[in-house]
């Protein structure tokens, strides 16, 4: 396919502008209003009640920690139509970086949310829990803006998401470590 | 000497390519408005770059009206990162010939 017979008059000038382009594009994105308050709510809301469904071994906890899985699905499935109707792109980065939570910082700060508010229902600290959960969803949601931020600076560089396996292993550790903690409370 | 891919070679197909790069999925009409070319023009060059499967398109729809999404293909990314390199050796080559 590759030839040597096109040569470029200003290598240089037409770099510059496809780079342009690029930032302009990445530039006039914005996000749906609410999106990071919205996710760091549900996710404070899902640590509350995964929290308080670990701690309680009857049929309201498990149903508090499926309501609040649920919730967070919701509101992560919401802003990302908005996102997309909104821009007329789809940005697989920010859908698994940002709002599932696949980024370091996002991942830190949902496990330690959720760790710390469970082991405040443990010793009977209701406001600890609470206080866990607002602080887990805090971090969350200061993530997202931190990833869009980068994602702005260098749009090629944070637009792909993990490949398919990566994500299915966050999953699995997800899914194995919410149901461990179920069995074992 | 990595070669100029004339495929890539229009200033227009390595700005829309390029423009891929930053999302994962562009829909038709904000790929042209951010071109700032017609329908036409950007059908021409999407068909041409899909022919060599550089990058992909598919119908679909968005709150009840039609419409297209397009995509870089893997193909493409890789073809677009060799251009790039070539025209950055090209700018090497003459900055070095012009220091001489």
């Amino acid at each position: 396919m590759a030839s040597m017979n096109a040569v470029p008059s200003d290598p240089a000038a037409e770099l510059a502008a496809a780079e342009v382009a690029r930032q302009r594009l990445a530039g006039a994105l914005r996000l749906p209003s609410w999106f990071h308050v919205s996710l760091g709510v549900a996710v404070a809301l899902q640590i509350g009640s995964a929290a308080y469904g670990l701690g309680d071994p009857s049929g309201a906890g498990l149903l508090a920690l499926v309501a609040g899985c649920l919730l967070f699905a919701v509101v992560a499935w919401v802003q990302v139509v908005r996102f997309r109707r909104l821009n007329g792109v789809r940005v697989n980065g920010l859908v698994s970086r940002a709002v599932l939570g696949t980024s370091t910082w996002s991942s830190l700060a949902e496990a330690g949310g959720i760790g710390a508010a469970f082991w405040a229902v443990l010793e009977d600290q209701p406001w600890l829990a609470a206080l866990a959960a607002l602080a887990g969803g805090a971090g969350y949601g200061l993530s997202a803006h931190l990833w869009w931020r980068r994602y702005q600076a260098d749009p090629a560089g944070h637009a792909r998401a993990e490949s398919g396996a990566t994500l299915l292993a966050y999953g699995v550790l997800a899914v194995g470590g919410l149901v461990l903690l179920v069995v074992l409370r | 000497m990595v070669a100029i891919d004339p495929l890539i070679h229009p200033p227009a197909r390595l700005q829309l390519m390029t423009m891929l790069t930053a999302v994962s999925e562009v829909e038709f009409v904000t790929l042209r408005e951010a071109l700032g070319v017609s329908d036409s023009v950007l059908s021409k060059h999407v068909s041409a770059l899909a022919a060599d499967r550089y990058v992909a398109s598919r119908k679909g729809a968005v709150d009840g009206r039609r419409t297209t999404w397009i995509s870089l293909t893997r193909v493409g990314d890789r073809a677009l990162r060799a251009h790039v390199a070539a025209l950055r050796a090209l700018i090497e080559a003459v900055d070095v010939g012009d220091a001489g």
